[in-house]
């Protein structure tokens, strides 16, 4: 019997290393948490005709995401209902429906069972086919283009699920009324680690960000992102501030309104267009969102592994489950769909030439998660706690923020926030019991 | 001068290149990046694309230049990701890395003779790194090499892995 108690303590801010590595734990995980939270799919604009789908996951199964020919989005659990193969191998297309390899039960864009055989033949009457569509996942929702999913019924609105990061969320979504497109395909690898370690350090964990990537921040003569130097010789604490809220999301964002691409080669053009746009995203947005966010450095996560940089990286990546030991990334690069086809064109390479697979920064944090996941399989060292108690007790309600928020860009207040609800989710039975405690 | 646009490069020529790709890929994996750089041209593209797994019947454009790539670079690119292996800060080369690059499958026809031809080459990468980290990469190059001041460079150069999803946790390594 699994107690979460013991497994974090939530106001120590201390994690036992058995929820990075225990089965058990992730069986329930799969249950509790990837059973009821909202879970990111993509973007809209990556299925923007009927018909157009898209593969995705939700924790370890695997959906169809489909445009429907009355513009609304259905996700379908891609596994055929007669003899279980999956219905679909493509990863994205067109399709007219969705064909099983195996014995050719054919399935509408919808999920229903269109075309079953030798139905006649062999089955006679007796099959059943309304009841014998893809499964249909009961919530799909979005939010200013980015789509999501929900595999429990009883699940509050994607919208009350989003909470008060929607406000700090538009920032990016709702910048410009054109709104914000996916550049593609996506790029996807394996790492040999817990999915809850990068969805964390994208949470709040700005402290890694001058040690870790010392040697690309060299490379790119970055003498500051938000107040941090290469090898964390200097930190200046004044600049941004890192959020926690509800449903465990998270952010640190700097305030400076041009950090988010401060690490770019050049990034005039980006600062040009960020002084040209400003004064209308003020007007959209407000003096916090775009005076001082818009443009900022920002690491988020969105409960449980939907996690983003911005603004000006602009990576969006969601980290699936692959057992309790190993995960893959699918990353994606945004744009805002009315930006200026050479700052597109900038984003698009210089994102991944940070942040993707052959990144200058990425490849430097998947070692450190995977080892703090498979040392684990040493007893003595799977008795010992992780901590995320840096700055307790400096966070607080803002007089003009949503969310609970803490000063500067490096802290754990984010990742405590995490935990304490995957504490609160993993220790319920569900949602109402959730919203009663 | 018998060699025109599209037929084969001669014996000699051939082994020119052979040769050339053979030093480049021993400069990899000795970690010899400064004169890795000096093989390159100066307008040198380094692209490797992404893949995705498409029903043959999808009528889409092929996914291109104008994508999201894994790598996409241009000099000044290259030259800023050797800096990084330079700074000794990059905690996760440091003990170092095990690479061998295997290089075979080369064929080599001209595009503009004397001085230009079209590469192509299969490679396997092994990379071995702390204890007993391993991976094999493994897909084409199609390159494009030119004759600047008497020497052969390379002045572009497409990598297409053979892989969807990539089974390593990064792609720290030039193909």
């Amino acid at each position: 019997m699994i107690d979460p108690s013991s497994l974090v303590k939530v106001e120590e801010g201390l994690q036992s290393r058995k929820i990075f590595f225990d089965p058990e734990v992730y069986e329930l995980e799969l249950e509790r948490i990837f059973g009821r939270c909202w879970l990111f799919l993509g973007h809209e604009s990556q299925i923007p005709a009927p018909g157009d789908f898209m593969s995705a996951y939700m924790g370890e199964d695997p959906v169809l995401v489909v445009r429907q020919s009355d513009g609304g989005i259905k996700a379908l659990l891609n596994t055929c209902s007669h003899r279980g193969n999956r219905a679909c191998y493509a990863d994205s297309g067109n399709a007219k429906g969705f064909t099983c390899n195996y014995h050719g039960w054919t399935y509408g864009p919808d999920g229903a069972l269109i075309f079953v055989p030798l139905e006649k033949e062999c089955y006679g009457d007796r099959l059943d086919k309304p009841a014998l569509g893809l499964k249909q996942v009961p919530h799909v929702d979005s939010y200013k283009g980015l789509i999501f999913g929900n595999f429990d019924p009883e699940a509050p609105s994607l919208r009350h699920y989003l909470g008060e990061i929607a406000w700090y969320l538009d920032v990016i979504l709702d910048a410009t009324p054109a709104g914000t497109e996916f550049l593609g395909p996506p790029m996807k690898n394996r790492i040999k680690c817990n999915w809850k370690l990068p969805p964390e350090n994208f949470a709040g964990d700005g402290y890694h960000v001058g040690w870790t990537h010392a040697g690309a921040l060299k490379a790119r003569a970055s003498t500051s992102i938000v107040g941090i130097a290469p090898g964390n010789t200097e930190i200046d604490l004044s600049q941004g501030l890192q959020v926690t809220m509800n449903m465990g999301h998270g952010f640190g964002w700097g305030t400076d309104g041009k950090s988010g691409f401060s690490l770019y080669d050049d990034p005039r053009p980006a600062f040009e267009y960020l002084e040209k746009t400003r004064p209308r995203v003020i007007d959209r947005l407000g003096e916090w969102r775009g005076g001082k966010f818009y443009g900022s450095n920002l690491n988020a996560n969105i409960f449980p592994n939907f996690s983003f940089l911005g603004c000006g990286i602009n990576t969006f990546r969601v980290w699936l489950p692959k057992g309790p030991d190993e995960l893959e990334v699918w990353i994606w690069v945004l744009v805002e769909k009315d930006m200026p086809q050479h700052l597109k064109d900038t984003i698009r390479t210089e994102s991944p030439r940070l942040f993707g697979m052959a990144g200058i920064f990425e490849p430097d944090d998947a070692e450190n998660f995977e080892a703090a996941t498979h040392l684990s399989r040493g007893f003595q060292t799977r008795q010992r706690y992780v901590r995320t108690d840096m700055g307790i007790g400096t966070e607080a309600r803002h007089p003009e923020l949503p969310g609970i928020v803490s000063p500067g860009i490096i802290g754990e207040t984010p990742q405590r926030g995490f935990y304490r609800f995957w504490h609160a989710l993993m220790s319920a039975e569900n949602w109402s019991e959730l919203a009663a405690g | 001068m018998a060699e025109a646009a599209g037929a084969p490069v001669s014996h000699d020529v051939f082994h020119e290149i052979e040769q050339f790709l053979y030093r480049e890929a021993r400069c990899l994996d000795e970690e010899r990046y400064r004169d890795w750089l000096a093989m390159l041209t100066d307008d040198i593209h380094y692209w490797m694309p992404l893949n995705e797994n498409r029903f043959r019947r999808d009528r889409r454009p092929e996914i291109g230049e104008t994508d999201v790539a894994i790598y996409n670079e241009r000099r000044r690119d290259l030259e800023m990701r050797v800096a990084r292996f330079e700074s000794r800060l990059v905690w996760i080369e440091d003990p170092p890395n095990r690479t061998r690059h295997v290089i075979t499958n080369i064929e080599a026809n001209w595009i503009e003779p004397p001085a230009e031809a079209e590469v192509l080459s299969n490679f396997t990468a092994h990379r071995s790194r702390r204890e007993i980290d391993s991976a094999i990469l493994a897909g084409n190059r199609v390159d494009r090499m030119r004759i600047v001041d008497g020497r052969w460079k390379l002045c572009r150069r497409k990598i297409v892995l053979a892989q969807n999803v990539v089974l390593d946790k990064n792609l720290g390594v030039f193909l």
